[in-house]
């Protein structure tokens, strides 16, 4: 089977086609295109497109992508500040650019994460634009401290850290520049490679990337984040750079494109922006204490697999 | 040279003076971070790191005698695994290379920062590295040990390769260099480069600044530049972190509490707490220094330097482009056709082959390849990895385009290596902003863009008498290195 695919809104193009175009349209490339080509034969890579995304399997509050048998699941994990009420409003097809970005809880998250186990939105953790989203910055882990922007505070402030800069505001329109690309390139049935290349991201910020699985038996509520797993393990982090690219590179235990009988497909994976500057570990971030994705946590990025 | 000791007390400035002695502040007046702060450099501060066992610790010994109340205070956070017990064994120098390392927390750490005896909950000590548990559930509260992914079970929680058990020797080959550049305006930019670090593995980059005013903690624990203040190391162990700071080394805005040290701290839970590198006061999650947050590296800013940097502390200049051509600015407004790049720089000493691999991707709008166009001029040399990225802005459509290549040499060191090539695009387009990314020897060193205009290139092509072979390629190469 021809391999080495790129997926752009569900349509697959072979290698041999994408370079058959690419041989079309740039005449002068051929020593390069040869040397590729040798590499393409032994390497077979994946390439797919990432998705900019306003929340898991969400863009703009649609659906990027049919997840199985759990069709257009999702949630979103960003809204719009609202500046006179309580609750953030949605983003949408109509919200302009100059949206500013807050946080938000999305009922579906916890009608699918905690189903009738009870829960708690702290009510001051929603409707926080994204900069201003509080941390940690003590001993105690009181997670309370909203940060100036690193050159707008003095120094030595014990416990009152800047953000690192640049501190812009986080508009819609800039979000939705994030772009990606990853590469997966198989090694067998029981290893790969990810490669993930990404831009138009919020610079010097942390990032962490996740996979959701789609196992037999699936059912909700899917407790303790279900089938949503670090992609490649621990720390599934990266930081983006000053120009708000960043680079993510991992080893798999499967080939998400060749899965065999007793896998669970991988049917996506995604990139989560983290507001508050902390990584959590093995879950994307700690419900239980008022942490939802939403309220610091929040996709920007997804990758269709399967 | 002159430093800034504005307004500083005598004892103040003659211990920043033995500072910049000890630890070898160097005065520059070159901009190397292409910001706001290379508008007007004061001083450049260079500090080579010591692998280090503990906060100013080395073997269970100071890294540096600091002035006032730290002295040679400091604590151990990593240990030598102990079998069969609840405590590791403290490290010492002469124990093999193969030992293995643990987390370790030290009472010191106690004593240092008034915590109550009493109030210490440390549920996990003598735990190797690698089999410290990880958060896994909505609690927050609940941990377990994971395997390294090649171990594991598909779905099964684990961490990322490499997850072989960490020895002393691996430890210690860690280096690092700080490279702090102030400007007379008060700001800096730092830049930390560091090699041999565990690979795939979360850091943290903190500043301690000195406690006189509070005697409840001997010292100040604050981030480096501003939050979050992480590193992500490379499948080789190398990472860069370059922030910009509020305030020159050892300065701050309060004359009693210059920095201390800055450091790299591994964090074995994978986990970060914002601007705290533990939380040992957390009546939910106490988390300690040692348990979950082990010192790397160490950089001494002020006190009396007791352990040297081990030989070999990492350096970006050889893999960065030449200031000189990063003066270039990227095009502005609309072009159309192929866009052009130039790369260049020294390389350090070959340590890998790798078999140049650009392919030709489709860009994110789908319109655009990449790398269809490459070729070098560089004689025999080193590894030399280049990677590509930018803004694409096609008449106010955002987009980016994105790419990888690696392109890889043998031979000697220090040649000065150049590589060009061209985008080739469908539609009309503009870079807004176009960085190169050179990877040499394990390094990853970002610098700035530098586009040669569509007319430049133009120009070369019709001079070399349109599309061309090697030799006029070559020629254009070596106008675009001069041009530029």
């Amino acid at each position: 089977m021809m391999k080495w695919m790129t997926r752009n809104s569900g349509e697959r193009m072979s290698v041999r086609a994408c370079l058959r175009s690419m041989l079309v349209k740039v005449a002068p490339t051929v020593a390069v295109l040869a040397i590729s080509t040798s590499v393409v034969a032994a390497q077979a890579p994946t390439l797919i497109q990432g998705k900019p995304a306003t929340g898991f399997n969400r863009v703009l509050g649609m659906p990027l992508m049919e997840l199985g048998r759990l069709g257009g699941f999702g949630f979103n994990t960003i809204a719009a500040f609202n500046p006179n009420g309580e609750s953030p409003l949605p983003v949408t097809v109509d919200s302009p650019e100059n949206t500013l970005l807050a946080t938000t809880v999305d009922s579906a998250f916890l009608e699918s994460f905690f189903g009738d186990e009870p829960f708690n939105v702290d009510p001051a953790s929603i409707n926080v634009p994204i900069r201003n989203v509080p941390t940690n910055t003590t001993p105690a882990n009181d997670l309370h401290s909203v940060l100036k922007g690193a050159l707008e505070t003095t120094p030595y402030q014990p416990f009152k850290p800047g953000q690192a800069e640049p501190v812009y505001p986080v508009t819609l329109g800039r979000w939705l520049q994030a772009r990606g690309l990853a590469t997966i390139q198989c090694d067998g049935e029981d290893e790969a490679t990810v490669d993930l290349i990404m831009g138009g991201l919020i610079p010097n910020r942390i990032y962490s990337v996740w996979g959701f699985f789609l196992p037999t038996g699936l059912a909700l509520p899917m407790k303790d984040f279900g089938p949503i797993r670090p992609l490649g393990g621990v720390p599934n982090i990266f930081v983006s750079d000053k120009n708000g690219s960043g680079r993510f590179k991992r080893v798999l235990n499967f080939c998400p494109t060749n899965i065999e009988d007793d896998e669970a497909p991988l049917t996506t994976f995604f990139v989560a922006y983290h507001s508050d500057h902390m990584a959590n570990g093995g879950v994307p971030t700690f419900p239980e204490r008022s942490r939802f994705p939403g309220t610091s946590a929040h996709v920007q990025l997804q990758f269709s697999v399967n | 040279m002159e430093l800034r000791v504005h307004g500083r007390s005598r004892k103040v400035r003659a211990m920043v003076w033995s500072t910049c002695m000890v630890v070898g502040l160097l005065s520059s007046v070159t901009g190397e971070f292409g910001s706001a702060a290379e508008a007007a450099v004061q001083k450049k501060i260079v500090i080579e790191a010591t692998a280090a066992t503990g906060w100013n610790r080395y073997f269970g010994n100071p890294i540096s005698i600091i002035p006032g109340r730290v002295g040679g205070y400091g604590f151990t956070t990593i240990g030598k695994f102990n079998p069969g017990s609840d405590n590791p064994i403290p490290l010492k120098k002469h124990m093999s290379g193969k030992t293995l390392i643990t987390n370790f927390f030290d009472p010191n750490f106690v004593i240092g920062f008034s915590t109550p005896p009493e109030s210490i909950d440390l549920a996990l000590d003598n735990i190797p590295l690698r089999d410290f548990p990880v958060d896994n559930d909505s609690s927050g509260t609940n941990r377990a040990p994971v395997r390294g992914i090649l171990e594991a079970e598909e779905m099964e929680l684990s961490q990322a390769e490499p997850a072989d058990p960490v020895t002393l020797d691996r430890w210690m080959k860690a280096r690092g260099r700080l490279e702090v550049t102030c400007s007379e305006d008060g700001e800096a930019r730092a830049r930390i480069v560091a090699t041999n670090l565990l690979p795939n593995r979360y850091y943290q980059a903190l500043e301690w600044f000195q406690s006189e005013k509070d005697s409840r903690l001997i010292a100040i624990p604050g981030i480096l530049g501003g939050l979050p203040d992480a590193l992500m190391t490379d499948e080789n162990g190398s990472a860069i972190l370059e922030t910009e700071m509020n305030h020159c080394l050892p300065e701050s805005s309060d004359d009693a509490s210059p920095s201390i040290n800055v450091m790299l701290v591994y964090h074995t839970n994978h986990r970060s707490f914002g601007g705290a590198p533990a939380t040992p006061l957390d009546p939910l999650q106490p988390r300690y220094p040692g348990e979950v947050a082990s010192v790397h590296l160490y950089f001494p800013v002020t006190g009396e330097r007791q352990v040297p940097p081990q030989k070999g502390a990492p350096t970006c200049d050889d893999v960065y482009l030449p200031d000189a051509q990063l003066n270039v600015a990227p095009p502005i407004g609309p072009a159309t056709g192929p866009a052009h790049f130039v790369i260049g720089g020294k390389s350090t000493p070959a340590t890998a082959t790798v078999t140049f691999l650009a392919p030709p991707q489709p860009m994110a709008d789908g319109r655009l390849s990449f790398f269809a166009h490459i070729n070098y001029d560089f004689g025999a040399g080193n590894v030399l990895h280049a990677k590509v990225d930018g803004t694409l802005i096609p008449e106010n459509r955002p987009g980016v385009f994105l790419n990888h290549g690696n392109i890889t040499y043998h031979g000697g060191s220090g040649i000065y290596q150049k590589a060009f090539g061209h985008f080739q695009a469908d539609g009309i387009l503009s870079f807004a902003d176009l960085h190169v990314s050179m990877h040499g020897n394990g390094l990853v060193c970002n610098r700035g863009a530098q586009v040669a205009t569509d007319d430049h290139y133009r120009r070369v092509e019709s001079e070399n008498g349109g599309d061309d072979g090697d030799e006029a390629k070559s020629e254009r190469s070596q106008e675009w290195g001069s041009g530029l």
